[in-house]
């Protein structure tokens, strides 16, 4: 599998259709449905790869390759793969596989994966692929849900107590440290205002 | 008749037929009829004092077990309306199965007052007339139906009716002077006013004269005015329920006149005496005792009515236990918007000689 594939880390989006099976409105609802899941299972996520495979490549090995060399573009970075659940359908041979992370084992057993596929046969015949997501991610999270704990959110959010509290919980990212020759200007400005000298403000 | 003219073989058969036709005719005594004596063709001679053997016109209609002493005799039984099976019936009036009536205390329209300008045209409509509608509520075949059984019940009666048509949500205004009505000629004689809302007997007011009321029990006059309600309600139609009201009213005037008829012996000096005076004084209002209400109409069986309202009720508790589970349901479901699942940690496990993150699954062909 390596020599077919390599070994070499890459990245894909949850939603991969590389075989344009889906229109855009569609592909729109499923990305809805992921984010939903997600929001309801933080550490869990599902990615869905829909393309047609080279008869030597099958798709329990090409689910098992991404899951340990693809990192996938969830809304939480810190998702790992141990929690994925990944859904590859390829449209020309009519195959589809599901495949888990080694730490969603215990929760869906292979024996609820069939089942689950079957249930996604006909949908998928008439290629109703929102209808089939819909309907896998409706199954596995009633399952996980038996083995999950309920935590309640709080609704009403609180004002944050300071500006760094807010910038803390605002998702904000830094793209680059900013260094003390730019941050001098600023320093100097606010003592010439200080001092009310003229002549150092005209050097500046 | 050109060709049996000139046909003499037919004429002769036509001709002994014929004699022997009026020959068989001629002859009483061969009829096949039966024959009465002398002594049975005596009809019985008719007594003043006796009213049960007394013969009058319209045969023995007099209600059984009605022995009326002067003017305090006892007023006919209303369970007993014999004379109701002469009243002719037709399909729309079949016997209804009614429940116990209850008192409508308020009407399903507001009542408006009968308006001056209408109490004007009735003082002056139709003055010779006993039906005052000038805005022809009734129609013309009708009205004249009504009018013609008012005028075979003055011929009859001494009891002169009047009646003023109102329409179903109308009412007489409190302060209307009646008197005036139909040219003043209530003032006259022994009158009686029926003022009548269409499609609603049990509205009905019923005036009369101060003469009669003071001689008649004020209880035999609310029986009279309570079972030609009774009597009205029988019909679903509005125009069959007056002329079924106008019909018992007659016969129970004619009764009336004839349980006291010392109230009506005296009648020819004042008869044409015109009263004089507000017409509260010498035409009062008659109010029954009974309250007189609109019968539940129900098409039901008997007996089946606590189903149908138990069954009313059941569908109701469903409807509205459904309503609640839907919005328990969509508060459930809106409050599981904010829950959050977490799953218990793991600790990796090496595989196939590396860390791996995921592999096994399962696959199938749809096809």
């Amino acid at each position: 599998l390596i020599a077919v594939l390599g070994h070499d880390l890459v990245r894909l989006d949850r939603l991969t259709d590389a075989a344009h099976c889906l229109r855009l409105r569609e592909a729109q609802q499923i990305v809805e449905m992921l984010d939903d899941f997600e929001r309801q299972f933080p550490q869990v996520f599902v990615a869905i790869y829909l393309g047609v495979l080279p008869q030597s490549l099958s798709l329990k090995e090409l689910s098992f390759w991404l899951l340990n060399q693809a990192a996938f573009n969830t809304k939480r970075s810190h998702c790992l793969n141990e929690y994925a659940v990944a859904l590859l359908v390829d449209p020309v041979a009519k195959n589809v596989g599901l495949n888990l992370g080694y730490a969603l084992e215990e929760c869906l057993p292979v024996g609820f994966l069939e089942r689950t596929l079957r249930a996604m046969r006909t949908p998928l015949w008439h290629g109703e692929y929102v209808t089939a997501v819909r309907l896998i991610l409706k199954r596995i999270s009633s399952r996980l849900r038996k083995t999950a704990r309920r935590v309640p959110q709080p609704r009403d959010l609180g004002a944050p107590e300071n500006t760094e509290a807010f910038l803390d919980a605002s998702g904000l990212q830094l793209l680059r440290k900013s260094s003390a020759a730019s941050r001098a200007p600023l320093d100097m400005v606010s003592k010439v205002e200080d001092n009310d000298s003229s002549e150092d403000a005209v050097q500046l | 008749m050109k060709s049996r003219g000139s046909s003499p073989i037919f004429a002769l058969p036509i001709a002994i037929l014929a004699s022997l036709h009026t020959g068989y005719s001629a002859d009483p005594e061969d009829l096949p009829l039966p024959q009465w004596s002398a002594e049975e063709i005596v009809l019985p001679e008719a007594k003043a004092t006796d009213y049960r053997s007394e013969f009058r016109l319209g045969g023995h209609l007099w209600p059984e077990g009605f022995t009326p002493e002067a003017e305090g005799g006892v007023p006919p039984d209303p369970n007993k309306d014999e004379l109701l099976f002469f009243i002719p019936r037709t399909g729309k009036t079949s016997p209804i199965v009614r429940s116990v009536p209850k008192p409508q205390t308020q009407p399903a329209t507001p009542l408006r007052d009968l308006s001056q300008e209408v109490l004007s045209l009735c003082e002056t409509a139709e003055p010779d007339g006993y039906l005052i509608d000038p805005r022809t509520l009734l129609h013309e075949v009708q009205a004249e139906d009504l009018r013609r059984l008012l005028s075979y019940h003055t011929g009859e009666s001494k009891v002169t009716t009047y009646y003023l048509l109102l329409d179903k949500d109308e009412k007489l205004p409190t302060g209307a002077d009646i008197g005036k009505l139909a040219a003043g000629k209530l003032a006259k004689g022994h009158t009686c006013l029926v003022v009548y809302p269409m499609e609603e007997p049990w509205r009905v007011r019923f005036f009369m004269s101060r003469d009669i009321t003071d001689s008649v029990s004020s209880k035999y006059l609310g029986e009279i005015l309570h079972a030609c309600v009774q009597d009205a309600l029988q019909a679903s139609d509005g125009v069959e329920q007056i002329q079924r009201f106008a019909t018992q009213l007659s016969i129970r005037l004619i009764w009336l006149e004839r349980a006291y008829p010392t109230v009506f012996a005296a009648a020819p000096a004042t008869e044409l005496e015109v009263k004089l005076g507000p017409a509260e004084q010498w035409l009062p209002e008659v109010t029954p005792e009974v309250v007189i209400a609109p019968a539940t109409q129900t098409f039901l069986p008997e007996g089946w009515e606590r189903a149908a309202v138990l069954l009313a009720v059941s569908v109701a508790g469903l409807a509205v236990g459904l309503l609640l589970m839907i919005l328990g349901l969509r508060a459930w479901r809106r409050r599981e918007r904010h829950v959050v699942w977490i799953l218990p940690e793991v600790e990796p496990v090496t595989r196939l000689g590396g860390p791996h993150c995921g592999g096994g699954g399962a696959s199938i062909r749809y096809s």
